[in-house]
């Protein structure tokens, strides 16, 4: 099938046809001429076109003359203008997804607000135009002097940007890199040479972080057409550093950028928009970056929206269940050319005894590791490998096995298909899920991506972190402008879809993200792919809402753009895991925001063996427990006690539990079918059910220092008391207080509780 | 396999053992309460330099090995997990 759109295959029929055309300077001369944007240059005629496909240098060797349309981007999808005679040679090559002509530069903004519906709340009389909100990019920049980030008078709309990676100025506010406020770009707009001034531009070639940020608040009201969904809001812009094979910033960094927004934010309502991602994580909020976003999202007025990541096609994860005893074989194929270190997690259930082995292309296989054990083995072509089994990951209970390929000190990674081995011993639940970190990628076959083989593939889970995390709201992409594949409507092909590792519904809805032009860095506009432009666009509905109901919490706008998200024909045939809720519908949600009306949980706690709680309004009432406060922090309960109500007075018997400790949180909802977590702040509610169930046993221990050199630890000599099972002796909960002060806020480190447990079990 | 290696991630505890140069190296704290500035100064003490300090996880860099096992060994540092890079999508 060829690769060529239509259009491209037509204008070569007729060229083939007519070989005067080649000479035609006219575009008018030429079919379809002014749409493909036919020219002439030194190598002959030549057209505009999109190409998804290869590194650049592998896209030179294909097409000599190839001209880049502003600057080489780093994503798979680049706009150059090639030579019309390169056309066959990029249709032949196998390192190329497709090449589309270019087109003439319609509205396609005002097309992706038209698709979600904006324009009707931009156009009412007032218009719901993000006033008084504040929207935060947190991407490679943005191309301050763009005039859809000024006001009519030339004054910027933007804040302040922080510059990740500009030389740091010292007592400038920020702990590296450098901030500029408005005073300072307002000063350098006036200037004949802003960047003397402000020298900050996009670090993206291709403008990422300028494009998203168009999507989000462009304002060209009354100049041109890609106003963006929120034009009348402020504008908060970090800008991670840019990497080889669209690298984007990393972990520490973005939660560094993330405090920074709220605090500059002061209290004002945020919506932080989030395009970049990762694989590496249990693909459930266990991630420390995911955690922090949990915990700032669960404020008032803040809101934090990402992408659900374009892994669709990628093959990076797999997935299944074992049965006892069962011994199965993940196949990745590792590709000639791979210098970089493949890392693949495989996580399962605390209860799992699975052990992990690898077998590299040639040669004898590792052994396996068991859980808790780490083993390294090197291959007979010099790649190392490292297989590590951890329990209690993060505190979550569960397991993970990360396994580390490591050339060594060959050129590259062992090619060829590499089995990661699971023998299955005693099995509680079996599910297991494994990804393959992501790489930087040069293209559509880089070789620095290895990738699942087919059989062992599962194209579900696949949304990227932190999208996983419980408070975020995770966008897919939809088509709102196409060739004729995919459909316009369509789900798009590349769009990462759910659930969570723990089954959590996610992506929540979708957006347009195919096409869509808005603000390019150095001027005028560009059309970019992919789920990092559907996000901005939510990133802007959020922004309208909290304009109108700047109280509102992340949650509550979750469920209005859910509620209020478009079900079409497309949407309902599915899959549900990857559209999520449906299409983004903007005039709608806003329409639910001015009436929603959320209950408000006025008071609750414990009362002996009743847990009281009391409601704004008549209220169905959940409370979720679990002995674990890391895994309630996933969205994980044990039990779930029902007030069933609808009643605004609330009490739940918790004697039908069994003894022991538990954390709490409510959820409750009101008549209309809104609703509101409750978590005490954070901490959730502490929940003590008396009695020694039968089949644990309980055990004192005062535990002494435990590292004579560790001055910290010497002051502080726990007693320890834990719950565990008779006969196994697993732990199942504990408790400790400071042996000298009795202060039980002190928790004990890992080596006191591994002390204590292996103390225990040379006891039995 | 010591105290804090367990505090440890694979892939973290892999680069320690890799990385040649030794640090420095940008990394998430994860705590098991929300910081507190005592809290801040006793990681600061160890040689963490924050750029964040807010909530159970807080951001920063460690020179070397040797401050990232000062860090570990406090007591109310759960786990710690290096950079870890992200990709435009």
């Amino acid at each position: 099938m060829s690769k060529l759109d239509p259009r491209l295959r037509m204008l070569l029929d007729a060229a083939r046809e007519d070989p005067g055309l080649a000479d035609a300077t006219e575009a008018e001369a030429v079919p379809l001429g002014t749409r493909l944007g036919w020219g002439r240059s030194d190598v002959g005629p030549v057209v505009e076109v999109l190409v998804e496909g290869p590194a650049p240098d592998d896209l030179e060797r294909l097409a000599p003359g190839i001209e880049y349309l502003g600057a080489a981007t780093t994503s798979s999808i680049r706009a150059a203008r090639v030579p019309v005679d390169a056309l066959p040679a990029l249709d032949d090559s196998p390192g190329l997804a497709r090449i589309e002509a270019g087109r003439p530069l319609f509205a396609e903004l005002n097309l992706s607000r038209l698709d979600s519906r904006s324009e009707q709340v931009h156009t009412t009389v007032p218009g719901v135009l993000g006033r008084g909100t504040v929207v935060a990019v947190i991407d490679s920049g943005i191309d301050y002097t763009h005039p859809c980030f000024r006001r009519a008078d030339g004054s910027t709309r933007i804040e302040r940007i922080w510059d990740q990676s500009a030389p740091a100025a010292p007592g400038n506010g920020v702990p590296f890199g450098r901030e500029y406020t408005t005073a300072e770009i307002d000063a350098a707009l006036r200037s004949d040479d802003p960047l003397a001034r402000v020298p900050h531009v996009d670090h993206d070639p291709s403008g990422h972080g300028t494009h998203v940020s168009g999507i989000v608040a462009a304002d060209e009201r009354g100049r041109d057409d890609f106003t963006g969904i929120a034009p009348e809001s402020t504008l908060l812009v970090v800008a991670l550093d840019v990497g080889p094979g669209g690298t984007l910033g990393s972990s520490p960094r973005l939660v560094s950028a993330l405090d920074w927004v709220v605090d500059r934010a002061r209290g004002r309502p945020v919506a932080i928009n989030i395009s970049q991602g990762t694989n590496g994580g249990g693909h459930s909020g266990e991630t420390l970056v995911e955690r922090r976003i949990d915990e700032l999202a669960r404020e008032s007025s803040v809101v934090i929206v990402k992408s659900a990541g374009n892994e669709q096609e990628w093959d990076t994860h797999a997935g299944g269940t074992l049965a006892e005893g069962e011994q199965r074989a993940l196949t990745l194929e590792v590709r000639a050319g791979n210098r970089l270190d493949d890392i693949v997690e495989i996580w399962f259930g605390p209860d799992d005894d699975i052990a992990v082995g690898v077998q590299p292309p040639t040669g004898p296989p590792s052994p396996p590791a068991e859980p808790g054990a780490s083993v390294r083995f090197g291959t007979e072509t010099g790649s190392q490998v490292r297989i590590d089994v951890d329990e209690d990951v993060d505190g979550t209970g569960d397991r993970r096995a990360t396994v580390i390929l490591q050339r060594g000190g060959a050129a590259q990674l062992q090619p060829g298909q590499w089995r990661i081995q699971l023998h299955a011993g005693h099995i509680a639940g079996g599910r297991y899920d494994a990804w393959i970190e992501r790489a930087p990628r040069g293209g559509i076959e880089a070789p620095e991506q290895s990738r699942f083989v087919a059989g062992s593939s599962d194209r579900t889970r696949t949304v990227t972190i932190p999208g996983t995390a419980r408070r975020i709201i995770t966008v897919a992409s939809h088509v709102t402008k196409s060739n004729g594949l995919p459909a316009i409507g369509s789900l798009s092909t590349f769009s990462s879809h759910g659930p969570t590792r723990l089954g959590t519904a996610k992506p929540e809805l979708s957006a347009p993200g195919e096409f869509v032009m808005s603000a390019r860095a150095g001027g005028g506009h560009i059309g970019l792919s992919g789920t990092s432009m559907a996000a901005p666009h939510v990133t802007g509905a959020a922004a309208l809402l909290l304009s109108l109901r700047p109280e509102l919490h992340g949650e509550h706008v979750l469920q209005i753009l859910e509620r209020s998200a478009r079900q079409d024909a497309r949407v309902q045939a599915g899959p549900a895991d990857g559209w999520g809720a449906g299409k983004l519908d903007i005039a709608e949600a806003v329409r639910l925001t001015r009436t929603a009306k959320f209950p408000v949980v006025t008071s609750a706690g414990v009362a002996g063996t009743r847990f009281q709680a009391r409601t704004d309004q008549p209220t169905r009432l959940e409370l979720w427990l679990h002995p674990d406060p890391s895994r309630l922090a996933l969205g994980v309960a044990e039990h779930s006690l029902v007030s069933a109500g609808p009643s605004a007075a609330h009490e739940v018997d918790l004697t039908t539990l069994a003894p022991g400790a538990y954390v709490g949180e409510l959820r409750v909802q009101g008549a209309d079918g809104w609703w509101t977590t409750h978590d005490a702040d954070g901490r959730y509610y502490d929940i003590r059910v008396a009695g020694e169930p039968a089949d644990l046993e309980r055990i004192d221990r005062a535990h002494p220092a435990a590292e004579p050199d560790s001055a910290a630890r010497e002051r502080h000599p726990f007693t320890l008391v834990a719950l565990v099972e008779r006969g196994t002796g697993r732990l199942v909960g504990w408790e400790a207080a400071d042996s000298w002060s009795g202060d039980e806020s002190l928790a004990p480190d890992t080596e006191s509780l591994v002390s204590f447990l292996t103390e225990h079990a040379r006891a039995n | 396999v010591t105290s804090w290696d367990r505090k440890l991630d694979a892939r973290t505890r892999s680069t320690l053992e890799t990385d040649e140069a030794g640090g420095p190296w940008e990394l998430l704290v994860g705590l098991t309460t929300p910081v507190t500035p005592d809290q801040v100064r006793e990681l600061e003490a160890a040689g963490l330099v924050p750029y964040s300090r807010a909530g159970t996880v807080i951001s920063g860099r460690v020179a070397d090995l040797a401050t990232l096992r000062r860090v570990l060994d406090a007591g109310f540092v759960r786990h710690v997990e290096l950079a870890r890079p992200l990709h435009q999508e």
